[in-house]
């Protein structure tokens, strides 16, 4: 048969010669008028049709292609020939016809990846041929649950990417540390890319306020994006890869790359509905078990019981419901796609009132015209954000937050008086349930995101590009404090309520020109592909913010829409301020022979954030990349094996507006309700400037090996980095006399971050019924500070009442960023008084020096299960909220605490005092996603094209030592501009969440 | 449409070269809109010296910050660990209490920073070119806070104004700053109005004189290597009772009600803060009324005093008082908050005891109920309150000091101490010592951010024990150590001999 076979091709492959050289003769008729014809439809795992599929007879160079939706029409000479379908992507598979004439195939899309393009900025390289670390993660592999912004859906799915939310509240900000920390400032984020455009890491919403009780944390500036418009996240971990983003590469590069639509419009429609409740509670004293506690570390108030029974945590919580819609319909071919998505999503806050609405429209289009040599596409979000705030703060002090009150607000005391009105005897202890109801604050935010461009092919070798992106958003927050709430400040003596409007205007925009040099040397087996543009951005920020004070009313609602009805009333404060930054890059790849591949960039950054004599850097990169496997040496069962090498200098400029020029401005008026008076801001000089101020750098080499074995069923890869960061910019106090406390400085010390990071995939079953893949990583960093003769910076401000002006965390020479540095406590003595030690480092650090990652995927048929959990690992926690409130002085004074504390041995002569009393591991293991999903089977004549069900839980269960709400927390403690890290205090508390979905295609 | 041809794409290609590197060029020059460049635009004199009269005052709106290291470490407060848990902070006050503070002691730093802060901003106004009167004004409040920082620390770093970051401020030594404090008062003097006695928030020739006085005195101290005794020269007393004088033939007299001048009434007030000190009022009487609950009057402090001394306080809850109804007022439920050094029960308004006060005169340093220690309420919630900086009372004890170490003058100290008294309803003394004065002196200026320069100059500071101020301190500690930030960001700044680095 094999020979016969051959014969026959032989003949086809002269018939098509013959053809080729005679251009009339009609092949099909003439010579294959006795063939069969089988016509089909490809489609992808989700019903949607994949156009320009390529369909091959085996065995033969006989092939068509699918059509836009996904039709094709083959005739062939054998009735049972073997049909090849392959899709850029997706597996390829091949089809014996066994006589039938009508297929129709369904494709996978490709688990191994390797022939997947990632993106690199400014274009893309497929995975195999990738001389950086990069990780791409596509939409299936993200997260699911309840999730309101792009990173929680790439939490822990790249090793040596380390994703913390600061606390459980939805939209929260979010810490992404690619590669360990570098900075000694808030500047540590990656540089986020949304189809193109850089996006900058300002807050788009204001952080508010809350009077007498603190600040709260501003949310995640990417709360704006539906994540289900994200196709894929690129990261890009090493210098060599982020170089190309230059200054602003040092703590990776994440790349977001939304939708297209593809095949015959097609249009989806996806609900999901979920219920999430708090993990767990702290186990405060019931009423019986904190009177006794009360008396017996030594209160002495005689009417310390009030008489009820509330459970204050009880009070302020519930069972969230959140919803999600989202429509959307796109269609493509191979010269152009469009998709229009429309989502709606309501998330509920585990804590009454709090919650995130947010609606989103979206539109991507691009055509490419001209005979397909210019390309134009356009990408459009606009997003609607509403939040609403409960006063959570991140510096209360002994009166407490929303959340501090509820664990220790005496559980005897009632919510509501007999005649129904709230229950508010002191200033001390708000009732929190007032806190609730008499207060109010909300942020509604507008963002639009936009790029467009044109990538038009000059000759075959040469394209050009230019992109034109704007980033806009404009937020207003409101907040009310009504007099009716006793609390401190809202209703001292005269002082008759607050209230405050807030608003922040960003403006930036983006046009970048590039030019794609892409040429095969064939004769000499190299192959040439280059990059050479400019990029220019501008980024503009304004905001207003007016405040009022001794209202003669108290609806919540006239406080904020007619807020003249306050005897008080002040614009708190104006400010605009405008930067640009300007580069120029170049990128060249030679690859040789498909065995050597280099990559060499060099990026030059000019940014206003520096004066003149420092406003440009210069980033190069250098990166190596040798497929050990496709050398003879290699033996075969390796499917793949690659060894990367890079080295590059990036940049970071991640500071504030001038600070090369004095500069003053006039502060903002406080209010001396007493007298009935505003007292104007006076002048006072903003900035001490530093002319020598210049780019932080951060230079990083690693070796990465890449493996594949068993044709790719196991694939992984080790890497190894070294990260130096210098020139660190940071906020130091000035050497008085100065016009100005502080100064920012390049300080004169490297922050090294050293690193291993493993990523391991196993098929370990793949059929057609039952697959089962195993996929796994784990990162290891080491932080040091090193070359550091300055002394020490201090930062990890406790808060609370005793506590006030100590830091429990240094950056000091020979030790990891944020060390903890505190007394020991050793106890109590026979009075009941804490003892403690020698102050001085514990040893304990606050950032993990490891993160793993498991995630098991299955599939059954119809059922597909995937199970991930994610843990951190050799960090510790210092809670500020034991500290501050879970002491005998503190229940002694008529606070509620955990039974440890009423039960426990201290008395109230003990003294508070910052200690490893508080300092706890916080490893942890999270089973953070389990979702089940069933695809419906879907009969010929139904109206769906695909109907999929699922079932997630998020966040089941959580393994871990620490005693807090969720060891998975960072309040921010900074101290004198430098941030803190590790530290939980009074944090939104974290859900687990079950969520049920459907997603149905027509 | 056809193919574009290769001619067309090149034109197109370097049109769109040329056009981004002509229009796409930005020379990164931005524009500041939101901010004023002092340097092209001319400091603005007026409003610095305003912003620095309240930033002055901040150094003592509190009991913290100055007023706290001029309070603290004295024989007359004591800020005890309470059993609520309050003012532990790291132990920070308590240090400060017996005498073991370390360069790193942060009320330090922000003293520092803040004194300095204002001796550069008053520099500003005379760089900026303010007027005769501004420049006068400048150099008070310059040499004020000078006078307060070469008093704590013994050193003065000087930066010009237009010096950039990358110098290193030099430093005075104590017998520097203090001819450069001297020189800035006798130059202010001439261009500054005397108004007579009205509570002046703003420099005077007669708040001049006064700080002239106290720098006279002091004089030896701050020209002395270290503690001990301090030789008192007659030209620097003569120089004291001279500037007294003046004040004093100005219209000044001391009033009959001590404690108006904290409501920044009466003929007393020489100097006294811009704004009202919110924060200085205290203690801590409901939980709906606020205040501070830590710092309490040593014992010692309560027995300098006789019983009937208005500067005990005469209202309810004060020293002494006796329970009437004619006092009260049934209507009004809110906190009654008197003037004076609280004692015992405390009232609402309407005569009703406040619930859980009782405070009581003996005063431990840890572990302390928040009723033990007498409370001080010079600076009263109810009333307008001010700071008062200068004021004639401490003037007539300078007088009477400077004469009793050698200066010359027709009045004798003991007529002066006693027409003092008189006003305060104390008993004539019969004979006057040092020490008196110095008692006299933490009669009449407890807690007015003073004390500490007293007991120096008196030789008590160190050696002397009261309340939980066990042993005696060290020589070194009659200056604080300079905070070891600051020695760490300037390298031409030595840590007082004595001190560790950190």
């Amino acid at each position: 048969m094999k020979f016969l076979y051959s014969l026959f091709m032989g003949t086809v492959l002269a018939i098509q010669s013959i053809s080729a050289a005679h251009p009339k003769f009609d092949l099909k008729e003439s010579v294959f008028e006795q063939g069969f014809t089988v016509t089909g439809t490809i489609v992808d795992e989700t019903g949607v049709p994949l156009p320009g599929a390529s369909i091959i007879e085996k065995g033969s160079t006989n092939g068509v292609t699918s059509d836009f939706n996904g039709n094709f029409s083959i005739t062939i000479l054998d009735k049972n020939a073997i049909l090849a379908i392959s899709y850029i992507g997706f597996d390829s598979k091949e089809v014996p016809l066994n006589g039938q004439s009508t297929i129709n195939v369904v494709l996978q899309e490709n688990a191994t990846g390797l022939d997947e393009v990632v993106l690199i900025g400014y274009g893309g390289v497929k995975a195999s041929d990738a001389t950086g670390a990069v990780s791409s993660i596509k939409a299936e592999d993200f997260n699911g649950g309840v999730i309101s912004s792009p990173e929680q859906l790439i939490q822990g799915k790249s090793a040596g990417v380390q994703i913390t939310s600061s606390s459980g509240e939805p939209g929260s900000g979010i810490n992404i540390r690619v590669r360990g920390t570098g900075s000694i400032r808030s500047g540590n984020q990656p540089l986020f890319v949304i189809d193109g455009v850089p996006i900058s890491g300002d807050n788009i919403s204001d952080g508010g306020n809350v009077p007498g009780t603190g600040g709260t944390a501003p949310k995640n500036p990417l709360n704006f994006m539906n994540p289900n418009d994200i196709a894929s996240i690129d990261i890009l971990k090493d210098a060599s890869a982020t170089a190309i983003y230059g200054s602003r590469g040092a703590n990776g590069v994440v790349i977001i790359t939304t939708k297209k639509g593809s095949g015959k419009g097609s249009l989806n429609y996806a609900y999901s509905i979920g219920m999430s409740e708090i993990t767990k509670k702290y186990d405060v004293g019931n009423a019986q078990e904190f009177l006794t506690g009360y008396s017996l570390v030594g209160g002495s108030d005689p009417n310390i019981d009030q008489g009820a029974e509330t459970d204050w945590q009880d009070e302020i919580l519930r069972t969230a419901i959140s919803q999600n819609h989202e429509l959307s319909y796109g269609g493509g071919n191979q010269s152009g796609n469009y998709r229009f998505s429309f989502s709606h999503s309501d998330q509920q806050g585990i804590i009454k009132e709090n919650g995130l609405e947010r609606m989103t429209g979206r539109f991507n289009g691009n055509k490419k015209i001209l005979n397909d040599r210019l390309e134009i596409s356009t990408q459009l979000t606009i997003s609607n954000i509403h939040d609403d705030n409960v006063p959570i703060t991140d510096s209360a002090d002994h009166q407490g937050d929303l959340l501090a009150g509820a664990l220790k607000t005496n559980p005897t005391r009632p919510v509501y008086n007999p005649d129904g009105t709230l229950y508010q005897p002191s200033r001390d202890n708000p009732n929190p349930v007032a806190f609730l109801e008499l207060s109010r604050d909300f942020s509604n935010t507008l963002k639009f995101l936009g790029s467009f461009s044109a990538d038009a092919e000059l000759f075959e070798w040469l394209s050009f590009k230019t992109v034109y992106g704007i980033d806009r958003s404009m937020s207003t927050r409101k907040s009310a404090f009504s007099s009716e709430l006793v609390a401190a400040v809202v209703n001292a003596e005269e002082d008759n309520g607050r209230a405050a409007i807030n608003s922040i205007e960003i403006d930036n925009l983006l046009w970048e020109n590039y030019f794609t040099v892409k040429h095969d040397f064939k004769d000499i087996g190299l192959d040439l592909n280059a990059v050479l543009g400019y990029s220019y951005q501008k980024f503009q920020s304004s905001g207003n913010s007016m405040a009022a004070a001794d209202f003669r009313v108290t609806d919540l609602d006239l406080m904020l829409n007619n807020m003249t009805a306050a005897n008080l009333t002040a614009v708190s404060n104006t400010f605009k301020t405008i930067d640009e930054l300007q580069s120029y890059f170049t990128r060249i790849n030679l690859t040789y022979k498909q065995k050597y591949y280099l990559t060499s960039t060099v990026r030059i950054d000019g940014s206003t954030r520096f004066g003149s004599d420092y406003a440009y850097g210069t980033f190069p990169s250098l990166a190596f990349k040798w497929k050990l496997s496709q050398e003879d040496f290699i033996p075969d069962f390796f499917s793949n094996l690659s060894l990367r090498a890079g080295w590059g200098n990036t940049g970071n400029q991640d500071i504030a507006h001038d600070l090369y020029t004095r500069r003053q401005r006039y502060g903002s008026p406080s209010f001396n309700v007493q007298d009935g008076v505003v007292i104007p801001g006076g002048l006072a000089t903003v900035t001490f400037e530093n002319q020598g101020l210049k780019w932080e750098e951060t230079q990083q080499t690693s070796i990465g090996l890449e493996f594949g074995f068993l044709d790719n069923r196991l694939r992984g890869s080790i890497d190894y980095y070294n990260k130096t960061t210098t020139d660190m910019l940071v906020q130091l106090s000035a050497a008085e006399p100065a016009p100005q406390a502080f100064v920012w400085r390049n300080l004169d010390a490297d922050v090294i971050n050293k690193g291993i990071e493993f990523d391991l995939t196993y098929d370990a079953i793949q059929n057609d019924d039952f697959g089962w893949t195993i996929a796994g990583n784990a990162s290891f960093n080491e932080n040091t500070v090193e070359n550091f003769d300055f002394g020490f910076l201090e930062t990890g401000s406790i808060k609370g009442q005793g506590l006030s002006g100590i830091n429990v965390e240094r950056i000091q020479n020979g030790h990891p960023l944020y060390a903890f540095y505190l007394p020991s406590f050793e106890g109590f003595d026979s009075d009941g008084n804490a003892i403690y030690g020698d102050t001085g480092f514990t040893g304990d650090k606050p950032l993990p020096t490891a993160t793993a990652a498991l995630t098991n995927t299955l599939r059954y048929k119809n059922f597909d299960l995937n199970i991930f959990f994610a843990g951190q690992f050799g960090h510790s926690i210092y809670s500020n909220t034991a500290n501050s409130f879970f002491h005998a002085p503190a229940v002694s004074s008529g606070r509620n605490a955990p039974l440890e504390v009423l039960t426990g041995e201290e008395r109230n002569t003990s003294s508070v005092n910052v200690s490893t009393r508080y300092l706890e591991k916080a490893d942890f293991v999270r089973l953070q996603d389990v979702t089940l999903g069933y695809k419906v089977n879907i009969n010929e004549n139904s109206p769906f094209s695909a109907v999929r069900l699922s079932l997630t839980g998020q966040n089941l269960f959580v393994i871990t030592g620490y005693s807090g709400q969720d060891p998975e927390v960072n309040t921010n403690r900074s101290d004198n501009g430098v941030p803190s890290a590790g530290i939980d205090y009074t944090s939104y508390p974290r859900a687990r969440t079950f969520l049920l979905g459907v997603n149905v295609s027509f | 449409m056809k193919i574009l041809n290769i001619k067309t794409g090149l034109f197109l290609s370097t049109s769109i070269v040329a056009s981004i590197f002509f229009i796409g060029c930005t020379n990164l020059e931005i524009d500041n809109v939101d901010s004023i460049i002092p340097e092209e635009e001319g400091g603005n004199p007026t409003e610095i010296l305003n912003a620095l009269y309240r930033s002055f005052a901040g150094n003592y709106n509190t009991y913290e910050q100055s007023s706290g290291l001029q309070n603290m470490p004295s024989d007359l407060m004591i800020t005890p660990i309470r059993t609520t848990g309050d003012w532990a902070n790291g132990g920070r006050f308590i240090q400060i209490h017996t005498h073991e503070w370390t360069p790193n002691q942060e009320d330090l730093n922000s003293v520092w920073s803040r004194l300095n802060r204002n001796i550069f901003n008053a520099s500003e106004v005379i760089f900026y070119g303010g007027s005769n009167l501004q420049v006068a004004e400048a150099k008070f409040l310059r040499a004020f806070a000078m006078w307060q920082l070469l008093d704590f620390f013994g050193v003065v770093p000087v930066r010009q104004v237009d010096e950039p970051v990358t110098i290193d401020p030099k430093v005075y030594t104590r017998k520097e700053a203090l001819q450069f404090v001297i020189q800035d008062l006798n130059e202010a003097v001439a261009d500054l109005p005397s108004l007579g006695p009205s509570n002046h928030d703003f420099a005077t020739k007669e708040a001049v004189y006064a700080l002239q006085a106290r720098i006279a005195l002091n004089k030896a101290v701050y020209e002395s290597e270290g503690p001990g005794t301090f030789s008192f020269n007659v030209e620097d007393m003569n120089n004291v009772i001279a500037n007294a004088d003046k004040i004093i033939n100005s219209g000044y007299a001391l009033d009959d009600d001590y404690f108006v001048n904290w409501r920044g009434e009466g003929t007393e007030n020489i100097f006294v803060s811009i704004d009202n000190m919110s924060k200085l009022w205290q203690p801590y009487l409901s939980s709906n009324q606020g205040g501070w609950n830590g710092f309490s009057i040593t014992p010692e402090l309560y027995d300098l005093y006789e019983s009937d001394d208005d500067r005990l306080g005469k209202g309810p809850g004060t020293s002494g008082y006796v329970f009437n109804e004619a006092d009260f007022d049934p209507a009004d439920e809110s906190v009654l908050i008197p003037q004076g050094i609280l004692v015992g029960k405390q009232y609402k308004k309407n005569g009703e005891e406040l619930s859980g006060i009782d405070y009581q005169k003996n005063v431990k340093l840890l572990g302390a109920d928040p009723n033990e220690g007498f409370k001080m309420m010079k600076n009263s919630p109810d009333a307008d309150t001010k700071f008062v900086f200068l004021r004639l009372g401490d003037v007539v004890l300078m007088k009477a000091e400077a004469i009793l170490r050698g200066g010359s003058s027709s009045d004798s100290a003991l007529d002066i101490i006693n027409e003092l008294r008189d006003k305060r309803n104390a008993t004539p003394l019969v004979s006057i010592t040092l020490d008196d004065i110095l008692a006299e002196r933490g009669r009449e200026m407890q807690w007015d951010a003073i004390r500490r320069t007293d007991q120096i100059r008196f030789g008590t500071f160190l050696s002397g024990t009261w309340t939980e101020k066990k042993a005696v301190s060290e020589d070194y500690r009659w200056v604080y150590p300079i905070p070891a930030l600051q020695v760490a960001l300037n390298p031409n700044l030595e840590q007082n001999p004595g001190y560790p680095d950190n």
